[in-house]
């Protein structure tokens, strides 16, 4: 999950009293966000993924305001229409619709810049990137000075090797298939544009290249410093209502640190569209459906009061959505909010007389028996994980299943018997006190059936004693078992065989080659074997 | 009665007394005890290496004894460091010849000498050279004799003391005769080689007490049976004595019995408690499509859990029923017949078709709810299984664990009812505080993070996640929108805190000294 860090000196300014960190913590908790580590100054805060707006200290800010009841109105922002006059525009050329479809833009005006925040500016930036924007796959965000800029824009898709700029705090120039070859960001995001003929860009009026989004902006035109007051911002991506929220969370930062923002005319194909657009999403709720899924009686006051606590209006039956929210899917998703505005502790808790039968799986029961067989026979239970390196499983001349990404190799593969577990306990073991009887019961892969397996290590562990408990269980389970003559090769020549039942092989049982033993650094001889529980139980009840 | 009487009264009733402790104890000696103080003299130091000679038991078997009889009272040992004096090689040929200092006084009373003459044949005066030296330096340092003009003379002092004599001979002679002189010279004749030894010994001083005395006396008066044997059954031959009693405090060696694991028995221990509120247990595969374990539960196929570095993918393709399949991808794309907006994109069937390892055992429940017929509604289902996450192996960190899952499917279920369950279930698992905070899973909607307080610890410990299931879960696997209760919580925290380990990985770790002796999870 994302992480911002969060100065508290401009949190309290922007919220308006300082905090108890305390009461900050818990407040923080109820809008989804956790507090991962403070110190004086600063706060690293986690925030749950639905909520792209908390990832700026100003969407923060503005969740804590609403919650902190510091609002007694949904507080809403107004926005300066597209003028002609501004020609603030963007031309959306067919050419992009295979590469990188939509865009939607907006102008901010007013900004103060200071080195500080420019940074903010830049993390608020990334941090959408990496989760809303899913690394830029879904979402890529451009900032530009406004002052170099000639409209109309235009966002179109041209072949790589020519558009030639100089990308950003680059010292050259370069075509596009260079910036992905040698251009440090060009290498990072090189994926994203991989096997494309064409590459998207924007483009000013007096043809100069702004950027190649999702990699990066032009070092002459896209450059923001000190002196910049006016900028240009576009988001571009595949799913245009997405791409509107992103620029909706953006906007509000802005706005929220004092700019004023201005509508571009976005130019599509077939439609036209202007943005940002601030317009809110109308879900209608009913106090009975309300009522019905946090389980207490809801009237609308309660409904209205609690919804203002989350930044919601709500009024005769129906939420306002803020253009920012990104995460109000279905009613459902506003029942929610209601229900953390109320206050989750406020909720009393009951236990719900349903009557229904309850039961245990039939072949966990049967499971347990087997446990209870061989726990009576001395043995212990042990409990590996399911999955073993490679080289344990080809040891044995077993072919695993792989793990296409293991991230630890000595796991790499689900095991195909529990056979290799069983000595890595004896090989953990080596120091503790003879002799050792261990057993497990567990899945098999691929075939996913469970089998048991028992082990003897000691001075005198030989295939009698092993034979002994396979037969215990037999003759407890009143099943016949027969056992014929085996070649397998880490078993000891000779001394291992196939356990049937009816003809059908169940298991197998034998001594350890030395050989194995050896490859485990084990120094006393082990006996094993290992039978199919699944196939007891269907025998016992067949 | 007179008061002499009273007296011997009082006297032999504790004698009677005393003796039928001592007869107590004499039954409780074992062999070993029992050669050992036979051979402790009373009214005498006994030692415990005179012990060892004389039974011929090993040291420690001794020793051990020892320590039992004197728990029993019946003897007192004292640790003795001792410093043993004889001589050394030079002092045994000093006792002999006399001493260097001597032999050369003895050769100047007779003449002077010239320094380098002696020093070149120290022979002369029966002296090797170390011996001159030494005699020279010490001679001169008393006055006995000068040097002058590369000349040795003895003084009259030096006369004086050759007609004294030396004390250091009368030292060295006594400890020849082994006695133990107490003489300042001791410690310069240490610094004399070879002249005297002191070795340090180490031994144990034995004394009977009284009711040693007595016990020793009433030793050996009669037989004391040390086991039963069939024998003696069949031939009564234990008739009319006594055997050896034991000291039952005494520690014995432990029982390696078989046993279940300890998570088997929590495992147990929280079926129960489903069981016992009429949930029935579910299972299910652990290699699973990413339509069930993820599509079906509104996981938006771009999600970033799905990404290779959270979950572990293996080879081959799912199959997929085809009708749900497609009930799915429009809820995805639009929320289908839902009121969901959906996340704005149909499923790729590719990317559905991928198999992996369950990444939650939510996965269970869905398929639960995708198979119910409408009799099994009301119906509460709990499964309690692995789960596989793509995390590097550490102390906080596995890459397999378990997961308690729950859901109850009924119209009267609610959030409320929701938060009675879990309190019920942790009450159960001793955890009396719970607590909901705000979560977000992409199934469930509202979402709940679950912490316990841990009264050990006294912080609250994040044990799970729960919330009701979105309409876009439940209506197309149940074909209407019913309210689900659905949980998932961890089970190896609550086994760290119960044990008292400290690192996740000593759950799986299966040392058999812990497996044989941890606790058991007993819980009421």
């Amino acid at each position: 999950m994302p992480t911002i860090e969060i100065n508290k000196g401009q949190l309290y300014e922007l919220v308006g009293e300082k905090i108890e960190d305390d009461k900050l913590t818990e407040s923080l908790s109820s809008l989804g966000m956790s507090v991962e580590g403070k110190d004086d100054e600063e706060l690293s805060i986690e925030v749950f993924p639905n909520r792209p707006d908390f990832l700026t200290v100003y969407g923060v800010a503005r969740g804590l305001r609403y919650f902190l009841e510091k609002e007694k109105s949904i507080k809403r922002y107004s926005i300066e229409d597209y003028d002609e006059r501004n020609n603030y525009g963007v031309i959306i050329d067919k050419s992009v619709k295979d590469v990188r479809p939509y865009t939607v833009c907006a102008i901010a005006k007013g900004l103060k810049l200071d080195d500080a925040k420019i940074k903010e500016l830049i993390q608020i930036q990334e941090k959408l990137h990496i989760t809303f924007g899913r690394k830029r796959k879904k979402v890529a965000i451009g900032i530009y000075p406004l002052e170099n800029i000639k409209f109309p824009i235009r966002f179109m898709a041209e072949r790589p090797e020519k558009i030639v700029f100089r990308p950003l705090e680059s010292s050259e120039e370069m075509n596009a298939v260079d910036l992905l070859k040698k251009h440090p960001t060009g290498i990072k995001y090189a994926d994203l544009l991989k096997g494309k003929s064409m590459f998207p860009c924007f483009i000013d009026a007096s043809n100069k290249i702004l950027s190649v989004p999702p990699i990066i902006n032009s070092h002459d035109t896209g450059k923001i410093t000190e002196d910049t007051k006016e900028v240009f911002i576009e988001c571009s991506g595949f799913d245009l209502d997405y791409l509107k929220k992103g620029l909706n969370i953006l906007a509000y930062a802005l706005l929220d640190m004092g700019a004023k923002i201005h509508k571009m005319k976005l130019e599509y194909p077939e439609f036209v569209l202007y943005t940002p657009d601030f317009s809110e999403d109308l879900i209608e709720i009913d106090a009975k459906y309300v009522s019905k899924l946090i389980g207490i009686k809801f009237n609308e006051k309660m409904i209205e009061k609690s919804l203002l606590k989350l930044g919601i209006e709500y009024k005769e039956g129906k939420a306002f959505v803020p253009p920012y929210r990104t995460d109000i899917l279905h009613p459902v998703d506003v029942v929610e909010d209601i229900a953390i505005g109320y206050g989750y502790d406020n909720i009393p808790s009951r236990v719900p007389l349903i009557y229904s039968k309850g039961g245990e799986d039939d072949f966990e029961i049967f499971q347990n028996k087997m446990r209870e067989i061989v726990t009576e026979a001395g043995l212990i239970e042990v409990k590996n994980f399911n999955l073993i390196s490679n080289e344990d499983a080809e040891r044995f001349g077993f072919k695993a299943l792989k793990i296409l990404n293991p991230s630890n190799i000595e796991y790499n593969v689900l095991r195909p018997s529990l056979i290799p577990s069983l000595l890595s306990v004896f090989r953990t073991n080596k120091t503790r006190v003879f002799p050792q009887k261990v057993f497990e019961i567990s899945k098999i892969f691929p075939s996913e059936k469970t089998t048991i397996a028992l082990g003897i290590s000691s001075k005198d562990a030989d295939f009698t004693k092993i034979k002994q408990i396979v037969q215990l269980i037999g003759e407890q389970l009143d099943l016949m078992f027969n056992l014929e003559e085996d070649t397998r090769k880490f078993f000891i020549e000779g001394r291992s065989g196939k356990i049937k039942l009816d003809n059908k092989e169940i298991g197998i049982i034998g001594e350890i080659h030395p050989s194995i033993l050896s490859d485990y650094g084990l120094e006393m001889p082990v006996a094993i074997a290992e039978i199919n529980v699944e196939d007891l139980m269907e025998k016992k009840f067949s | 009665m007179t008061k002499t009487n009273q007296e011997n009264k009082d006297k032999r009733v504790s004698g009677n007394h005393k003796n039928e402790i001592s007869d107590k104890i004499i039954l409780k000696l074992n062999p070993i005890e029992r050669r050992v103080i036979s051979c402790i003299k009373d009214k005498e130091d006994n030692f415990m290496k005179g012990i060892v000679e004389e039974t011929g038991l090993q040291e420690v078997e001794v020793m051990r004894a020892i320590q039992w009889l004197g728990n029993k009272g019946l003897i007192r040992s004292e640790k003795i460091e001792e410093e043993r004096i004889s001589l050394g090689s030079n002092g045994l040929e000093v006792l002999k010849k006399g001493l260097p200092e001597k032999r050369l006084l003895l050769g100047l009373s007779k003449s002077y000498i010239e320094l380098k003459e002696i020093q070149k044949y120290p022979e002369r005066f029966n002296l090797n050279r170390e011996e001159l030296n030494f005699a020279l330096g010490s001679l001169k340092k008393i006055g006995a004799i000068e040097i002058r003009d590369n000349i040795i003379r003895i003084t009259q002092e030096g006369k004086e003391t050759l007609k004294n004599g030396f004390e250091e001979e009368d030292v060295l002679k006594k400890i020849k005769d082994g006695e133990m002189p107490s003489s300042n010279l001791i410690k310069e004749l240490t610094r004399r080689k070879d002249f005297i030894k002191i070795d340090k010994i180490k031994d144990w001083k034995i004394n009977l007490t009284e009711a040693g005395v007595d016990a020793k006396k009433n030793l050996g008066k009669e037989e004391i049976l040390e086991r039963l044997s069939p024998e003696m059954l069949l031939d009564g031959s234990w008739r009319g004595k006594k055997f050896r009693h034991y000291d039952i405090e005494a520690p014995v060696p432990k029982l390696n019995p078989g046993r279940r694991n300890f998570i088997t028995e929590v495992i147990e221990y929280v079926k129960r408690i489903w069981i016992e509120l009429g949930f029935k247990e579910i299972n299910g595969n652990i290699i699973q499509s990413a339509f069930w374990d993820l599509d079906v539960l509104f996981v938006p196929q771009d999600h970033p859990a799905r990404e290779m570095q959270d979950t572990f993918y293996i080879e081959g393709k799912g199959e997929l029923p085809e009708e749900l399949f497609k009930k799915i991808s429009d809820i995805h794309n639009d929320g289908g017949n839902s009121k969901s907006r959906g996340w704005g994109a149909p499923l790729n069937k590719e990317e559905s078709e991928r198999l992996l390892l369950r990444t939650h055992s939510t996965v269970l429940s869905a398929i639960t709810l995708s198979k119910l017929k409408k009799e099994d509604i009301p119906g509460k289902y709990f499964s309690i299984s692995k789960v596989f996450r793509n995390e590097t192996l550490d102390w906080k960190h596995l890459f397999e664990f378990y997961q308690v899952e729950g859901i109850v499917v009924s119209e009267d279920v609610d959030f409320s009812a929701l938060k009675g369950l879990l309190k019920l279930f942790y009450k159960k698992m001793g955890y009396d505080e719970i607590r909901l905070k705000p979560a977000y899973f992409p199934y469930t909607e509202p979402s709940v993070e679950v912490e316990v307080y841990s009264e050990d610890r006294k912080e609250w410990i994040e044990l799970g996640g729960a919330g009701i299931f979105r309409p876009e879960v439940t209506l197309p696997l149940l074909g209407k929108e019913i309210p689900v209760l659905a949980w998932g919580l961890g089970l190896e925290r609550i086994m760290m805190n119960y044990f008292g380990f400290t690192d996740l990985r000593e759950i799986y770790k299966n040392d058999l000294d812990v497996l044989r002796r941890i606790k058991r999870f007993v819980k009421i």
